[in-house]
Formats: C-alpha cells, sequence, structure tokens
C-alpha cells in the first residue's frame, strides 16, 4: 500500500454540508407508478381493503382462508387451461380476455398487474396445454423434428417467461438508508479500481472520482489494481495519493485481481468499480448504510448506467429516446430479484462487506462471471444480498457492435458455466425464490437456439411443406395469438419504462447466432466455448458496414425474403385449401423480416469519435473573460477535457478566446482556464487548458461526481406504446434494408475501383494501429 | 396361386360363421316326401319380406343364389391356379339328397383349351370339372354341375379352382389374361327329405332356432286368450332371447291367440293352476315352472315348446330357465325347481358390446383360427366391433387398437403392405418389410422372433356406429423373377395374434339424446341395462295381436343388440304409467288407441284428429339447429321433406323420442303406427337393410310404406355419465360465459394471493 502523500491531494475531510447530498435525490427510482388517481385504482383500492380486512384476522384463520383460496383458485386455473373450446367459442374467450387485460393494463397499482400475470400465464397455459394435448401428432419425420423443435423452443420460452414474471412481479424499490452514527464510526471502505488495458486518460477520472468521494479520508482507501503493469498508472497513482497494486500473474484475470488485491487491504467494506465507471461522491453514503439496518447484509450493488450510447444507441439512433439493453435488468429485473433476496453482483458499482466476502473465499474464480457466482455464493452461506436502484456510478458502454457480441457472449458462458458447476436448482442455502430468480438469470442466456428457431419455423413450412402444428391454421391463430398478445401486452405494462416491446426480440436476434454455440458447448462442457469475434478496435473512424458481423442477419432476412416470396407464389399457384394456412405463416413471416432487418440495422456501425462522451448538464456557471468581463451562464453539457455553454441571450464568446470557467462548491470558487473552440450564437464550445491534477479533480468533483447527475436520466425514456414500438422497429428494419443496400454499392464500386488502380497506398489510421489487441483475458465491464 | 375369399367373412356378426342353410327351419319331421310336397306356401313365408326366395320345404328341390349365400360381387378367379369358395350348411331337421350347382360364367379368350378348366368341389372333393374350351369363350356360358350327395354334410363348403394357361411355353402365372369370372346369380339346388326329431329340451333351442338356417326367424307365439302383463313379460323374455341367437338373420313373432299355426313351430304360454287346453293342445295342470317340448299337432315336423307355470312368477321362472340355464334342460318335459337367482346387471353390460372396462382381445371377439390367412391377396379379416351405444367421444383420440401380427417375409421389393381399416375406412397401413431389409434393421438384431411386428393404431369412433367391422388385411406384392422364372410356393401367410387387443377404457357413456338411431341399432336407451329391468313397454289399450307381436319383435330386436334375454322388462297401459315413471319408457300405438299420445301431445310431433293423424313439425322445423352450418342444399331439402309429411293420402306411422315428461334424464321413445298395420311398417323399416334408402335417425322419423322420412335433429337432453371433472369440463366447453366468470374469479383470487404474499415478502424484506 503506497500512499504518494505530496502529491497534491484534494481534501477529503467530509464538509458537513456535502453529507447529505444523497437526499437531493429522488427517493425512489423512476419507473414507480405515477401517483394513483383515484378513477383509475378502484381495483387496487378494492384489493388493499380486502388484504387489510385479512390482515385483521388471526394467523391460524388467516393462513387456512390464504389456503383454501390457492387450492380453489388453483383448481379454477387448471380447468380454464384444460377446457378445450371450438374455434368460435375460443376467439370470444380470448378477445374477452384481451379486453379484460386492456383495461387492467390502464390501472395504476401493482394489484391490476399482478392480475394481469395472472391472466397472460392463464392463457400461456392454456395454449400450451392445447399445444401439447392437440397438435403433436405428427406424421413424418420431417414434421416430427421440425415440430418437436418449435415445442422446445415454445416451452422454453414459456418457462423464461414465467420465470420472468416471478422475477419482476414486485420490483422492491428499496430506498437509501442514511447512517445514524456520526462519520467518527464510519467504518473503513477499500475502493478497488481493477484495471487490465483501459487508456489513462479513462481510469484517471475513475480514480478522482474515487478520490472525490464524501468519506473520512482516513477511512476511504482507493486502489487501483493494475493487471497491465503499467509505469504510466503507477506515476499517477502516486502523484494524486491512491494505491497502486500490481500482482505477479494476471491469473483468474479480473476476480484474481480483486482477490490479490483483499489480501493487502483490511478496508470494513470494499467498493469496486470498473475502471471506467465513474462513481458519484454520494456513493458510500447512500450504499452504506442499508449493511447497518440489515446485519446480513453481504452485498449492495447499484445500476449501471452509461454516458455513452451502446452500439445499438449509436447505430439506431436511439440514445436516451428508447431504453437500451440494460436497462430492463438495472431498472426491473434486479429490484425484482432483490425481493426474492436474489439480486446480484455485477462486476462494479457495488459495495461488499469483507467479512462475507472472506467467507466464501473472495471473488469466484471458477466462471466467467465471477460476479453472479460471488453473489451466489454469498446467498448460499446465508447471507443477504441488495439492489439500490439509484445510479451512483456511471461508465462508457462498450463501442462497437463486436465488443459488445463479445461482452454478451462472454456472460453468456459464464451463465453457462455457473448452470454446469453450481447449479441453482441443486445445492444447499438457497430459498426457492432465490433459485428460480438466479435459474431465470441464467436460462435467459439460452435464448440462441430458441430465438433462431422463431425466426425460421414458417419457413418449413413455407419452404418443405412440413406440418408442425397438427391442427388447423385458424385454430392455432386463436389460441396462440391470445399467448403471444397477453405475454407482451403485461411485458409492457410492468417493462414499459425499461424495455419497449419488440426491443426484446431485436437484442435477442442481434446476439442469437453468435450466443447460440459458445452457449451450448458450455453446457455440454463448461470449459469449452472459447469464442471470437475479430475486433476491429475501440475507435471507429469511419462510418462502414460490418459485413463479416452481419451475415447471420443477412442469411435470416434473405431465408424469410424467399420464405415470402415462396408464400405469395404458393398463394397463386398452390392448394386453394391452404390459403388460409399460407397467409398465418406468411404473417409471422413478415414479422420475423421486421425483426431480421432491424437486426441488421445495427451492423451499420456509425462513426464515433470515443475519446470524448459528453455528459449532458444544466449546472450554473461563471465565465470570466480575459478583459475581465463576467458572465452567468449555464452549461449544455461537459467531458472530462471540455465544456459546452449556453450563455444569456444576445451575449457570445469568440472562438479562440481565452476563459476561465468557474463553479461554485460549498460557497467555494473553483476555476478552471479554458479556450473557446466552438461558437455559435449563445453557445459556447471550450477546451479545458493546462489543468494540474488538482484542477482535474475538482473539476470531476463538480461534474462526473455530482450525485444527482445520473439519476436525472435515469429511466427518463417515453413509456411503451407497443404499436408505436412496433413502427419504430419496422422503421428501423427499412433503415437496415436501406443500409445493406448502400454498403452493397459501395462495396461493388470499390472492388471496380480496386480492379482499375490495383494498388492504393492504404494508409492504416494511425488510431486504429494503435489500438491494443484484446484478448479474451481482458477485463470488461460487467 | 390360391385366392380363398371366404366372403361370409364379411358377416357382421362373430356367431355366424357358419351361417349358410339350405333347408327350412320350419319343416322338420319325418313325414313321407310326397305329403311334404303337397304342401301349399306356408304362412312363414309371407311373413319374411326380407328374403325373396319361398321358404324351401323338405324334400322340395330349392335354389340359392350365392348372392343370398353371402357372395356381394362375382367371383373373380385369376392366375393359373385360383380358388374362392362359399359356406353352406344343412340344418339338423334335414338331409340332402342331393345337389347340383348351376354356374354361370365366362372365362378368358386366351386359354388354351386343353389346360384350362374350372373344377367344382364341395369340401375339397371335386365333383365336376367343366372344361373351357376356344369357341365359347368371351361370353356368358351356364354349365350345371351336380354333386352327389354323400359329398354334403352339415357344415359344408363350395370351392371353385380355375385352372388356366395361356401357353405352352414360359408363362407369367399372372398373366393379366388368366382370368374367369362366375356371377354371384349362379345357384345352388339341394334336394332333402326331414330328418325325424326328438322332443328333447336337450338340443334347445333347436329346433326353434337352428345357427345353420340364413333366413329371418319367424316363430309364432300363442297364448290362451288376451295376455296379461306378466305373460307378455316372460314373452319377452324369450323373444328376446330367440332373437338374440337370430341377431344376424332377423327375427318376428306373430302373435296368435287360441290357434296353432298350420305348420312349422310355436311357443306357448299360459299360467294357470289347472290343466286347460289351449288351441286344442293339452296342457297338464303344472306343478311348478314347467318347459315341454311336443309335436305340432297340426304339423309332424313342427313343434310346440309350452312354456308353463302356476302363476306368472313361475311362468317368467319357466322362461329364465331357458334362457339363461338352458344347458341342464333334458327329456321332453322339465319342472324347474331350481334356479340360481340372476345378479342384477350393470349399465351397458350387455355381452355383445365391448367393454370399456378393460382391453379386450381379439380372440374374445372372432375365433382366433380366422386370424390366420395365406395368400398373396387372401382378403379382408373382419372382426365385429359392438362398441356400446352412446359412447362419449367428446375429447377422445379414439379406441386404442394394439395390435400384434406376424407375416411371410419376401426376398425383396417392400410394396406389401398390412392394412388396417374400420368400416371400409383406411386408418392405417404397414409396410411389411422384406427380408433383405428386415436383417439391417437393429429389431431383427435384438429380437429372435424378427417376424412380430407391433402396430398401435387410434380407431376414431366419432364415425364408427354401433355395429363396426375392423378390417385388417394383408396384400403381398409378388415380385416377377423373369420369363420362365416364376413359380408360385403358396408359402405367403400372414397372423394376427389373437392377444392383440382393443381398448375402449377411458370412454364415458355419455350422448345427447333423443337419437332414434341408436335406437334402431342397438335398442339405446333401453338396452342400457342388458336385462330391460329400467325399461317399461307402455301397451296400447285393448292391444291386437298385431301390437303384441311388433311388441315381442322389438325385444327380439333389442335381444339381437345385447344378448341377453329381456328378463327385467316391464309391461304396462297408459293408465298405470305413473308406476313406471323412473323407467326408460317404450310406447306403442297403432292407430288411436294409445291414450299417452293425447296427453303427451304437446312433446309430440303429431296429433290424433278424428281417424287422421296432423304432424305439426312446421314449428319444430324451425327449432331444428340451422346455426349448425346448414347449407341451403340441406335446408331445401327439409323443406321437401316436410311438404312429403304433409301431403300423401295414406296413413303416416312414426317413431319419435324425446326426454320423459315423468322423470329428466329418462327417455321415451314413441313408435306410432298410422293404422293398425302401421307398427308392422315401423318394424320393416328398422329392419331395412336397403343401402339406397334413408335411414332411421335424428328425434323424430315419419315412416310411410317403405319411404323412411327422417324429419328433426333435436337433441335436448343427455343420458349417461361422465366423471364429474370432464362433466364439468364438457359442460364448460358449451358455455363462454362461464367460462369468463372462471376466469375473472380465478385471476382476481390467484392475483390477489399474490399480491398480499409480495406485499408481506417485500415490507419483511424491507424492514430486515
Amino acid at each position: 500500500m503506497t500512499t504518494g502523500s505530496q502529491a497534491p491531494s484534494p481534501s477529503h475531510s467530509p464538509a458537513p454540508s456535502d453529507l447529505p447530498a444523497a437526499a437531493t435525490l429522488s427517493p425512489h427510482p423512476p419507473g414507480q407508478e405515477p401517483s394513483a388517481r383515484p378513477s383509475a385504482n378502484r381495483l387496487q383500492q378494492w384489493m388493499q381493503t380486502v388484504g387489510a380486512r385479512l390482515e385483521g384476522l388471526p394467523r391460524g384463520p388467516r393462513r387456512l382462508v390464504q389456503w383454501a383460496v390457492l387450492l380453489f383458485a388453483t383448481m379454477l386455473a387448471l380447468l380454464i387451461i384444460s377446457v378445450p373450446l371450438d374455434f368460435a367459442a375460443q376467439c370470444v374467450f380470448a378477445i374477452g380476455c384481451f379486453v379484460a387485460a386492456l383495461v387492467l393494463r390502464k390501472q395504476s397499482g401493482r394489484f391490476p398487474v399482478l392480475v394481469l400475470i395472472t391472466l397472460s400465464l392463464t392463457v400461456s397455459m392454456r395454449y400450451m396445454y392445447w399445444r401439447i394435448s392437440s397438435t403433436l401428432a405428427f406424421e413424418s419425420w420431417l414434421d416430427i423434428c421440425f415440430g418437436y423443435g418449435l415445442l422446445a423452443a415454445e416451452l422454453y420460452s414459456l418457462l423464461v417467461l414465467t420465470l420472468g414474471y416471478l422475477q419482476t412481479a414486485w420490483p422492491l424499490r428499496r430506498k437509501p438508508q442514511m447512517l445514524t452514527m456520526p462519520p467518527a464510526q464510519w467504518p473503513t471502505v477499500d475502493v478497488f479500481i481493477p484495471s487490465y488495458n483501459e487508456s489513462l486518460d479513462i481510469v484517471s477520472l475513475t480514480i478522482f472520482a474515487a478520490q472525490a468521494i464524501d468519506w473520512p479520508q482516513d477511512k476511504l482507501r482507493v486502489h487501483v489494481l493494475d493487471d497491465g503493469r503499467r509505469e504510466e498508472f503507477r506515476e499517477f497513482c502516486d502523484n494524486i495519493g491512491v494505491n497502486y497494486l500490481v500482482r505477479s500473474d494476471n491469473k483468474h484475470a479480473k476476480a484474481g485481481n480483486l482477490n490479490e488485491a483483499l489480501k493487502v487491504t483490511d478496508g470494513e467494506f470494499v467498493a469496486i468499480f470498473d475502471a471506467d465507471h465513474v462513481p458519484t461522491r454520494s456513493f458510500l453514503q447512500i450504499c452504506l448504510g442499508w449493511f447497518y439496518k440489515d446485519p446480513k447484509l453481504a452485498m449492495l450493488q447499484t445500476p449501471h448506467f452509461f454516458f455513452s450510447p451502446d452500439p445499438f444507441e449509436k447505430n439506431l439512433n436511439t440514445f436516451r429516446s428508447v431504453p437500451n439493453e440494460g436497462e430492463l435488468f438495472y431498472g426491473l429485473v434486479q429490484d425484482g430479484n432483490d425481493l426474492w433476496n436474489a439480486a446480484f453482483f455485477c462486476g462494479s458499482c457495488a459495495v461488499m462487506r469483507r467479512t462475507a466476502l472472506m467467507e466464501i473465499g473472495g471473488i469466484a474464480t471458477e466462471t466467467l462471471t465471477e460476479d453472479a457466482h460471488t453473489a451466489l455464493k454469498m446467498n448460499r452461506a446465508g447471507y443477504n444480498t441488495a439492489y439500490l436502484a439509484i445510479p451512483q456510478a456511471a461508465g462508457l458502454a462498450t463501442e462497437n457492435l463486436a465488443r459488445h457480441i463479445r461482452q454478451r457472449v462472454r456472460w453468456a458462458r459464464g451463465m453457462a458455466q455457473i448452470f454446469r458447476v453450481d447449479n441453482p436448482l441443486k445445492g444447499r442455502g438457497l430459498r426457492l425464490g432465490q433459485r428460480l430468480c438466479y435459474l431465470n438469470a441464467m436460462l435467459h442466456f439460452f435464448y440462441g437456439l430458441p430465438r433462431l428457431i422463431f425466426l425460421t419455423a414458417p419457413l418449413t413450412y413455407l419452404f418443405f411443406g412440413a406440418h408442425i402444428f397438427q391442427a388447423s391454421a385458424l385454430m392455432i391463430t386463436a389460441y396462440v395469438l391470445p399467448h403471444v398478445l397477453h405475454a407482451s401486452l403485461t411485458n409492457s405494462r410492468i417493462q414499459g419504462r425499461f424495455r419497449h416491446s419488440f426491443w426484446n426480440e431485436v437484442y435477442e436476434t442481434v446476439l442469437a447466432w453468435y450466443i447460440l454455440g459458445p452457449v451450448l458447448l458450455a453446457l455440454v462442457n463448461p470449459k469449452l466455448g472459447g469464442f471470437n469475434v475479430t475486433d476491429k478496435g475501440g475507435i471507429i473512424t469511419d462510418d462502414h458496414f460490418d459485413w463479416k458481423l452481419a451475415r447471420p442477419y443477412m442469411v435470416l432476412l434473405g431465408l424469410n425474403v424467399a420464405g415470402l416470396g415462396f408464400g405469395i407464389w404458393q398463394l397463386i399457384h398452390g392448394d386453394p385449401n391452404a390459403v388460409t394456412t399460407i397467409l398465418i405463416n406468411m404473417a409471422w413471416t413478415l414479422y420475423n423480416v421486421i425483426i431480421s432487418s432491424a437486426a441488421m440495422a445495427v451492423a451499420s456501425e456509425t462513426r464515433q469519435v470515443r475519446s470524448e462522451p459528453r455528459v449532458t448538464a444544466e449546472l450554473p456557471v461563471r465565465i470570466k473573460l480575459d478583459d475581465g468581463s463576467i458572465i452567468d451562464g449555464k452549461t449544455l453539457d461537459f467531458s472530462q477535457k471540455g465544456i459546452g455553454l449556453r450563455l444569456p441571450a444576445g451575449v457570445s464568446i469568440a472562438r479562440n478566446a481565452r476563459i476561465e470557467v468557474s463553479m461554485m462548491r460549498n460557497a467555494q470558487e473553483k476555476v478552471f482556464p479554458a479556450m473557446v473552440v466552438f461558437s455559435r450564437n449563445d453557445m459556447v464550445g471550450a477546451q479545458f487548458h493546462d489543468l494540474s491534477l488538482r484542477q482535474q479533480s475538482e473539476l470531476v468533483r463538480l461534474t462526473f461526481s455530482r450525485a444527482d447527475i445520473w439519476d436525472n436520466n435515469w429511466g427518463k425514456s417515453r413509456p411503451d406504446t407497443p404499436l408505436k414500438a412496433l413502427r419504430e422497429v419496422a422503421g428501423i428494419g427499412m433503415n437496415g434494408v436501406r443500409q445493406l443496400f448502400k454498403a452493397t454499392l459501395i462495396l461493388m464500386r470499390s472492388r471496380r475501383a480496386q480492379r482499375r488502380a490495383p494498388a492504393p497506398a492504404a494508409a492504416p489510421s494511425a488510431v486504429a494501429a494503435a489500438t491494443v489487441p484484446v484478448t479474451d483475458n481482458t477485463l470488461e465491464k460487467q | 396361386m390360391k385366392t380363398k375369399q371366404s366372403q361370409a367373412q364379411r358377416m357382421p356378426l362373430r356367431q355366424r360363421s357358419l351361417c349358410l342353410m339350405l333347408a327350412a327351419v320350419m319343416t322338420a319331421g319325418s313325414l313321407p316326401l310326397p305329403a311334404l310336397a303337397a304342401t301349399p306356401a306356408t304362412p312363414a313365408a309371407t311373413a319374411t319380406p326380407g328374403l325373396p326366395a319361398p321358404i324351401p320345404m323338405a324334400g322340395d328341390p330349392y335354389v340359392f343364389t350365392f348372392k343370398q349365400l353371402g357372395r356381394n360381387g362375382s367371383m373373380n378367379l385369376h392366375g393359373v391356379d385360383a380358388t374362392d369358395s362359399l359356406n353352406f350348411d344343412v340344418p339338423v331337421s334335414l338331409v340332402a339328397t342331393g345337389a347340383h350347382v348351376t354356374l354361370y360364367y365366362t372365362y378368358s379368350p386366351a386359354l388354351l383349351p386343353d389346360l384350362s378348366q374350372i373344377n367344382v368341389m364341395v369340401n375339397d372333393v371335386v365333383a365336376g370339372s367343366i372344361p373351357l374350351p376356344k369357341e365359347n369363350s368371351g361370353s356368358m356360358q351356364t354349365a350345371k354341375v351336380d354333386i352327389p350327395a354323400k359329398l354334403i354334410t352339415e357344415f359344408n363348403r363350395l370351392s371353385l379352382q380355375f385352372i388356366g394357361h395361356y401357353t405352352m411355353g414360359c408363362e407369367d402365372p399372372l398373366h393379366s389374361s388368366l382370368w374367369t369370372r362366375v356371377a354371384n346369380g349362379s345357384t345352388l339346388d339341394l334336394q332333402t327329405t326331414a330328418l325325424p326329431q326328438k322332443d328333447d329340451l336337450a338340443l334347445m333351442p333347436v329346433p326353434f332356432f337352428d345357427r345353420r338356417d340364413i333366413r329371418m326367424l319367424n316363430l309364432p307365439f300363442i297364448f290362451a286368450g288376451t295376455p296379461d302383463n306378466g305373460t307378455l313379460e316372460a314373452a319377452g323374455s324369450l323373444s328376446s332371447w330367440f332373437g338374440a341367437l337370430a341377431a344376424y338373420r332377423g327375427a318376428r313373432f306373430p302373435v296368435q291367440i287360441n290357434t296353432l299355426p298350420q305348420r312349422g313351430n310355436a311357443v306357448l304360454m299360459v299360467a294357470g293352476e289347472a290343466a286347460t287346453t289351449v288351441a286344442g293342445v293339452a296342457v297338464a295342470a303344472p306343478k311348478g315352472p314347467t318347459l315341454t317340448v311336443q309335436a305340432n299337432p297340426n304339423d309332424a315336423n313342427g313343434k310346440l315348446l309350452i312354456v308353463s307355470g302356476r302363476n306368472i312368477a313361475e311362468l317368467k321362472q319357466a322362461a329364465s330357465a331357458l334362457t339363461l340355464g338352458g344347458k341342464g334342460l333334458a327329456g321332453s318335459s322339465v319342472v324347474v325347481d331350481k334356479l340360481q337367482p340372476l345378479t342384477p346387471r350393470q349399465p351397458y353390460d350387455a355381452p355383445n358390446w365391448l367393454p370399456t372396462d378393460r382391453p379386450v382381445k381379439l380372440s374374445e371377439l372372432i375365433d382366433p383360427k380366422r386370424l390366420n390367412v395365406s395368400g398373396y391377396n387372401p382378403g379382408e379379416i373382419t372382426i365385429p366391433l359392438n362398441f356400446p351405444p352412446a359412447l362419449s367421444s367428446w375429447r377422445q383420440d379414439g379406441a386404442k387398437l394394439k395390435l400384434v401380427y406376424r407375416y411371410t417375409p419376401q426376398p425383396k421389393s417392400s410394396n406389401s403392405s398390412f392394412m388396417v381399416s374400420l368400416n371400409d375406412g383406411l386408418i392405417k397401413a404397414d409396410v411389411l418389410l422384406p427380408h433383405d431389409q428386415l436383417d439391417k434393421s437393429l429389431l431383427a438384431a435384438i429380437k429372435d422372433d424378427a417376424l412380430t411386428r407391433e402396430m398401435n393404431v387410434r380407431l376414431p369412433l366419432n364415425l364408427a356406429g354401433p355395429q363396426s367391422r375392423l378390417q385388417l388385411r394383408y396384400m403381398y406384392d409378388f415380385v416377377k423373377q423373369g420369363e420362365c422364372q416364376d413359380v408360385i410356393i403358396d408359402n405367403v401367410r400372414g397372423s394376427i395374434d389373437p392377444e392383440s387387443t382393443i381398448d375402449l377404457r377411458g370412454y364415458d357413456h355419455f350422448m345427447a339424446m333423443p337419437n332414434l338411431g341408436v335406437f334402431k341399432d342397438a335398442g339405446f336407451p333401453f338396452t342400457r341395462m342388458a336385462d330391460l329391468s329400467e325399461s317399461a313397454v307402455v301397451l296400447p289399450d285393448n292391444a291386437t295381436p298385431d301390437d303384441l307381436s311388433a311388441y315381442l319383435t322389438l325385444l327380439g330386436r333389442f335381444g339381437s343388440a345385447t344378448g341377453y334375454p329381456a328378463t327385467g322388462v316391464a309391461v304396462t297401459q297408459a293408465a298405470q304409467v305413473d308406476k313406471v315413471a323412473s323407467r326408460d319408457l317404450l310406447v306403442l300405438a297403432s292407430g288411436q288407441n294409445q291414450p299417452l299420445l293425447k296427453q303427451w301431445a304437446d312433446r309430440l310431433p303429431a296429433v290424433v284428429t278424428g281417424d287422421k293423424q296432423r304432424f305439426q313439425v312446421a314449428d319444430l322445423a324451425l327449432r331444428v339447429r340451422s346455426w349448425l352450418q346448414i347449407d341451403d342444399e340441406d335446408q331445401a331439402k327439409r323443406r321437401a321433406r316436410l311438404a312429403l309429411a304433409f301431403s300423401g293420402g295414406e296413413p303416416t306411422s312414426y317413431l319419435t323420442g324425446f326426454e320423459s315428461p315423468l322423470d329428466s334424464g329418462r327417455s321415451v321413445v314413441v313408435l306410432a303406427g298410422g293404422d293398425a298395420s302401421g307398427l308392422q311398417q315401423i318394424l320393416d323399416a328398422m329392419a331395412s337393410k336397403d343401402p339406397e334408402a334413408e335411414t332411421i335417425q335424428g328425434s323424430l322419423v315419419a315412416v310411410r310404406g317403405t319411404t323412411i322420412d327422417p324429419l328433426l335433429a333435436e337433441e335436448n337432453y343427455f343420458v349417461g355419465s361422465m366423471s364429474p371433472l370432464r362433466m364439468l369440463r364438457w359442460w364448460l366447453s358449451r358455455h363462454v360465459l362461464a367460462m369468463f366468470v372462471l376466469i375473472a374469479g380465478g385471476i382476481l383470487m390467484l392475483g390477489g394471493l399474490a399480491y398480499l404474499t409480495l406485499r408481506a415478502k417485500a415490507r419483511k424484506r424491507l424492514n430486515a
């Protein structure tokens, strides 16, 4: 532990006014029900009345009533599930149920959601009962293979749907707990920042922010765990006075790195941040309270928030308008897991109790997803885990699709490994709810094959005439549509703010092909399934179409379009009795065309200068010009190196002017010299100029490290409207097709050009050449 | 090659394997031949409209066509050596004194006359050989072949063997020019003489019923005066027993009061302590339930069965002794002193019906010998399946048929197949793998007897009537080896394991009523209890002998459906109908003699006004379930039928069924004859096997002469039961509104429970 004390270290004594930083935060995350309108939630009120009356009963009779109701209602449900109806009656029944669901969806409160879930499950089970009891009389081997394949995929989806409902039925919406004792009695915390190959630019931001956390200075120990063993890092750490730790080998990658650090530190709590996850200064105060309220709490996770767009957001231009892939997990799933005491560690932005961590032998090293596995072990050991849905750190999203895919493949492999080596269904120490939540976390990653089956199932009929359903097409529609529609509607109600309808299909389709092999291999043998996607490097210098990555989607799209064509041909020339069947299969195929073309659109990479992602924020600033005049303005956005400013109307600053930007902290003015690099009307872009380490630290403290900076952007996407989402996805799909044509044209043109001029000196861009080759050992964000 | 296509196998019921008969059952005795020959046509002959041939007398030269012997089409003989056979039987009361066969046949012009021939064989002995000369080829020929009387026994097989050759050189044994056809109008003539019969009860049911007969049974019942209800019940149990025995050929029981038939057999029933004389026959004072056989005073070859007792109970006991304990009887007269008490029947347990509580082996349904066949195209093995009526096929995939079969694998070729059909509709066909493919299969390596194969089939019962036929057929592909190398070896066999089973478990007895179709086919719902112990017959007031005959004949039909005598039937009149209110009611009427028709007029389609019936079907017709995808054509037809029902001069008889006004869930079937002969018309309509005619079905059928008009098909109540859960599901499947109520209740309750549970859990978590 080396603490460079000679460095200009920012003051760490927690000013009293700093402490209640958390109080400025909204008490609970968005995604919350809008405050209940009295007219809309009669159902909810009725339930609360019933609940109150029931809770008025003594325990014995209450139990009895509950069991009796459960038994009776289950029998009713089983009856409903198993009663066969003819076509007309089934249609009437389905429409009635769907109308009921539409009405329920508009009701506020948690009870209508639960009713909606029950309804959806009943309808789906009814479909599955019918599916298994009435549609499986296959005659040819072709039908048997495709038919049972589809059935297996459907069973998987139904299982995941059910477990998903269980997970998300009741997000706990934990609120932060304040520490009640005086700061002198606060525990010591080790902040670990593991790094392997991230550039110092990025890591320094994290380190500054970690240092800036409001905590008694003697009790906050920041450690940079550098597996890259870079001299540059050592110097930087020495200069600003944080610990720099290295180890002799890189065994077990990040998990090993953390475990080595655990050996040489002794703080009561451990906070872990990935090298590119910037914590806010309120982080520890917000998180640690729960460890004192619940002495068995071993780990508390906060969301991973990204201030740069992920490849989907970037390539589809949906940053901040459509919830990104991670939002469902951190907005809803983890919060739902928390109810079951099954929130799990996600590798970063979490606090752990050292005693608990040591008891289970440190961070788990058996699998690629050491984080989830660690939490599983803690839960097995009888400890609690918790999730606090307040973004208290922010990071950079994966910068391109290839990396994104690789990261997901690694998670998927890791989860499959846990499924094999430490299956949550088996073993001691877990409660049923925990087992099921963990199970779903793992099962979720097996979506590859089922997704591909759904994307190709109607083709088996259109191409080969396989009858994968032994029932009339209309009958199938009458049963399957309610199943699909109820599931969509219910999920839209539950997840609306965290994932829009149909986006799940897009996200899964993009990954399905890549995730399929590694996961299956890992299932067969946890050691198998290594996988590589070629990576062109972190910075995308040019718009381009990633032909190689897009190949699976192009094949899928091609097959489905061909299927559509085949369907039309059959409509004209085929058996006139099969028209309904063909039309229904074509409708399904059309949907698949939309989804796969949307997936293809993702492969069209947009140019991005990644080095300086900017964060939008409106903060008061004072600008001092060279001539001494002072302008009070507001920030538009900021980054580590620059700042965007909005000046009062009519005021402007010339380009290349030297200015001093000052921001206030606790009545103290902090001044940062900068140069204007952009100016238009009242908008000004300035680049900071020669900031000292102390200034850099102050800057981070005033910007990235602000307690409420991320919370304002958290879960603020517009709520889901399924039809609009469908239109959106379809539009993206159309765009994807357009991109494909464009890319084809460019490719052909460049080929022609190449043929004419055989050897154009292809100057490799310096940036691309400088990119560190990424190996499988990388410390990627979790 | 042998083509043994025994058409007798097509017969629908199992007892009928050897059912052909060439002598009259009515004529048995030892009168000298000329006396018999002089006897005029019997009354029985007029009472058997089903068969055109007159009842032959012993000694008469008489004729049966091959069609009457069971061959529906002509005999096709194809190949170098082909054989086809017919069975004919001679009743015990007759001996054959001579016979000849008249063949109408055509043969191929390509045949070599020196080598080709048709052999007529009786019991595998050649009775005559017909040469096939070139000059007559290609046109219909007639040949008469005498059959020596000594070749004819009780059970006989008449075979025609065709031996054909078309060239002296290399020959294709299955060449298409090797053919002969024998028309089914070819006849068999038999001369017989009567064989005196002893008066011995041990022979029962002979001579009153002989299973070697092929014609409708006609057995008069004689009563001393107008019989009372108890006597009729006893007579009903007897007639149903005879009906059961004669199921394959139908039965009719004319009633005569105090007169004996001029010829043939009869049953005489009398109850009373004292000795009486009935129709000139002295009946001794019974000492208990008594059964006596004696000669018919009018006809020495006829016999009388006298059933007597001191009272009705004893009369019934005597009848039961005959029908249920018949084996122990001997001598010309027997007093029954003790009778095993009858065990009560269970619903649907009629001996003829397939049980639904256990798998049934095929050997229980057919003579196991008939499950073996030989030849390249050995014809169908037909197994009669008498499904119990009212099987509910709701949500059932079909009856499980597990077939184990063996076959001779051929060296090559895989065109051979084994086919399973139900009522001529193909259910499943298996390829009979040849040797070269069999040897490679894994099965052969594991199993020693690789020839045993198993097939699991579901027989769809929604299309199967109460009397169905399971048809199993082997068809072997004959692979030609090449010129001069084809040798047909008769080594091709097929065999069904008698242990193969058909399983109806899981089927419930539950049926929408009224359904006159099952009434006609199986006497349902009356036959639900095989002994009719939950049925009552409401006779017309002052029933005529024709009405009584209709009653006995109907019970005969019920007996033929169940295979069990109607020992529990109740007979009553309209005035006492309340006493049998809890039973299913069979109401008979002819003309205006049934008061119940007036009483229940609101449920009936026709009212009797004056001496004519007036139909009121117009309003009912509107209630026909027209929403059930009845297209315009059907409606037009229906209207035409209605018009037919209203027009016409002759009185219309009708059958109708409805739920009993006296007890819910019980049925009433009304057979209302428009006039005195109306009931007879209805019975004829029920017995009709004319495939062209309309069949009796639905809830209302009008019968006029031989015209049958199904007018309505209303189903408004249900008979039988399902397990409560199944019943509930069935009911729900017809009531979507109830489904809504249930699902609303279910999800609110489950959602509420989930809400309370999760809320409690969340509170616990947050207050940890």
